[in-house]
Formats: structure tokens, sequence, C-alpha cells
């Protein structure tokens, strides 16, 4: 069975304890920042940062404040764009869920970060070998029976891991008897084919003006693992015409160039 | 502890002070900015968080009253540490600066939670 996270927004109160525990079992370095104005730090996801909290104020018309916190990492789909598009194979989706990734395979190509609808696949910018690197569902725990560190670390049980049947019950179970405390639908239940976080909030992405920054929800339901093998299964084909054609040009050329030879050496002759 | 581990140290790495937005126009600051904090005690920099968290609110016996703008500050940052609180490692960005040094004779308990002070644009 296919392991997930329910990531109840309502539930956080963004102590950051995730981003911690993170770096924590992922041995990161921290980072020197400076002061956000949204709070949110570091402000961007990158190779030492897999996961962030972001801040979201939003102040309604009667007067009553909503400060949300939406946990971003990998969304770990259950028909990854990332692994279609890989030429190598270092992106691999696990039977119990995670999205991993191989060092020793990758030859940083970066069609993933391409290729993911999400942005999630960070690139080591400062290194002289870089390497892909994102959230990998701490993958190690999952295999010996362990939570990822991030919802075992959560003190308000904000982030619950267990089997996606279960959590996505669970999500419509909380959906239905707290009417109006949440947005009617689970973002991840079946965007682009389903993912592996399931999000519960308290109003739509576009309210949040997340829509555009690591939510977007124009994506469909068609898994995008469907778009990549579509595209990437051509590329042999072009490759295979593509130097076809310049052998075929170039023979042509050296054809030519041969009956040339010997046409001015039959008129030397005369 | 938090001041001296890089993971916690990067999520809050500078002292902050939460404005209102209506103090915030009427002093001319954005958010983010650089301001500084005074009370007859001392002062301390702080970094300007504009938000709708803290806002103005109205007090006083009726015919008296009159509208108090209310910032809040944290009380986290220090002379040592990864971060003390700003870029200057040598400055003190501690609210304990402003704060008065009273307390309550009977339970011991001082008063360090409210008190008078004037925000500066720098």
């Amino acid at each position: 069975m296919s392991k997930a996270m329910l990531i109840d927004t309502t539930r956080c109160i963004g102590c950051r304890g995730c981003q911690v525990a993170c770096k924590s079992w992922h041995n990161l370095p921290g980072e020197r920042t400076t002061f956000s104005e949204t709070w949110s730090n570091p402000r961007y996801m990158n190779s030492n940062n897999y996961t962030r909290i972001i801040f979201r104020e939003v102040a309604q018309p009667e007067g009553k404040l909503n400060w949300h916190f939406i946990k971003r990492q990998c969304m770990h789909c259950l028909d990854p764009a990332c692994e279609s598009v890989c030429p190598v194979g270092a992106l691999i989706k696990l039977k119990d869920g995670p999205v991993v990734y191989d060092d020793y395979r990758c030859i940083g190509c970066r069609y993933c970060m391409m290729a993911c609808p999400f942005q999630v696949p960070k690139f080591e910018w400062g290194k002289a070998v870089p390497l892909i690197r994102k959230c990998d569902f701490c993958a190690d725990r999952i295999e010996i029976g362990l939570a990822p560190s991030c919802s075992t670390t959560c003190p308000s049980q904000a982030l619950v891991f267990g089997d996606r049947g279960a959590l996505l019950k669970e999500a419509h179970r909380r959906i239905g008897a707290h009417p109006g405390k949440y947005y009617p639908e689970v973002y991840g239940e079946k965007i682009v084919g389903g993912t592996a976080q399931l999000y519960l909030t308290p109003v739509s992405f576009e309210v949040l003006e997340l829509d555009h920054r690591g939510f977007r929800t124009d994506l469909g339901n068609v898994p995008y693992g469907i778009y990549g093998r579509e595209w990437m299964s051509k590329v042999p084909w072009v490759a295979l015409g593509v130097g076809g054609l310049a052998v075929g040009l170039h023979y042509i050329n050296q054809r030519r160039a041969e009956v040339q030879d010997q046409k001015s050496q039959e008129g030397k002759e005369d | 502890m938090t001041r001296n581990l890089t993971w916690q140290a990067e999520m809050m790495p500078e002292m902050f002070v939460e404005i209102s937005p209506s103090l915030a126009k009427a002093k001319g600051i954005k958010a983010g900015d650089w301001v500084r904090v005074k009370s007859i005690r001392g002062e301390v920099m702080a970094r300007a968080d504009v938000t709708h968290r803290v806002a103005p609110f109205t007090c006083g016996k009726s015919g008296l009253q009159s509208t108090v703008e209310m910032v809040a500050l944290p009380w986290h940052f220090g002379f040592a540490g990864l971060t003390t609180g700003g870029p200057d490692s040598q400055q003190n960005y501690a609210a304990n600066q402003l704060a008065p040094m009273v307390g309550d004779a009977n339970t011991m308990i001082p008063e360090y939670k409210v008190f008078l002070v004037d925000v500066q644009k720098v």
C-alpha cells in the first residue's frame, strides 16, 4: 500500500520544527539569512532546504485575521513527471510512495527541474559536480517502518503519515465533520493523477496566493508522467533521424566531391 | 540554544518589531526597513515587520479617549551566539535595553512585558 502524508494546515502552529527535523535527518547546513517580512525563512527551497513553511496573512472583510502556515516540499506524485523524463532513470518512484534520486546515475541534465509542475527538484548550483536535491520523503526511514522525520516531530499532528487510502478517508471525514472549516477539496487527491502529499486548507490556494508559487491549481487530473513519457519516447527517433540525416548529407557531399574530382581529372587528360 | 544552532538561527536571524500598517504609514516605514525603537532607558535597532497582527486600540475614560498604537518586540536576541540580531555582531539587539527594572515585591515577578517606546525611521 502506498504511503502518504496528510497535511492539515488548520492544525499547523507555524513552529517550523519540520524544517529543523528535515535538516537534522538529512544533515544539511544552515544558511546565513536576513529577516524575512513574511517570516518564511529560508526564503526559497534549494539544494539545502527540502521543505519550508510559507506564512500567509489573510485579512477577512469582517475584520477577522487569519494566519495560515503552509508546508511546502516534494509532492511525491503517484506518476511523477520527473521520473518519466529522466533519461538515465536516476529518479525512481518506490512502492512505498517516495520519489527518490540516485546520485550515481544522474548526468545533471536537469530535465526533472523542467518537468516538475511544482518546481521541486533543485540543483546544487554552487558545486563543481552538481547533483539534484529534493525531499525524499525520508525513504530510508519508511523502509524500516518509521514515519518521515517532519511528521515525527510535528507537535500538533498537522502532518499525519499513513496509508494513502486511509488518510484520504480521514481527510474527507474532517471536511464532512467540520463544514465551513475546510476548503472542500483535498489538494493532491486527484491533481496530476494524485500525489502522496494531501493538503487540507481552510481556503483555496488562490485565496492564499500560492497557486503560482508551487501549488498550481490549473494542472488538471491527468498524470504528468504520461506527458513526460510521450515526449521522451520520441527522443531516440529524433536522435536517430537527425543522426541519419547528417550521415546521409555527409555521404552525398563526399560522393559529389568524388564525382567532381573525377570530372576535373578527366578534363586535364584532354 | 536557538541562537547557537544554525538550523534555528536561519529562521529568525534578525531582531524585529511588529508594527501596524497605520503606524507604518504615519512614520513612512516600509516592511523590512531598519528602525530604531527607543525608550527613555535605551534604544535598539530592529527590522520593521508591518502586519495586521498588531493593531491600534482605543483606551481611556469617555471624553478623554485616545487611540494608542501598539508595537510588539520579541525577547530573543543578545550579544552572544551565531546571530546577535543584526548585521553588527558587536552591537546589542536585545529588547532588554528598553525594559524597566521594576518588579512586584510581593510576587518577585519583574515587569518587563509592557512599556512605552517610540519607533523612529532610520
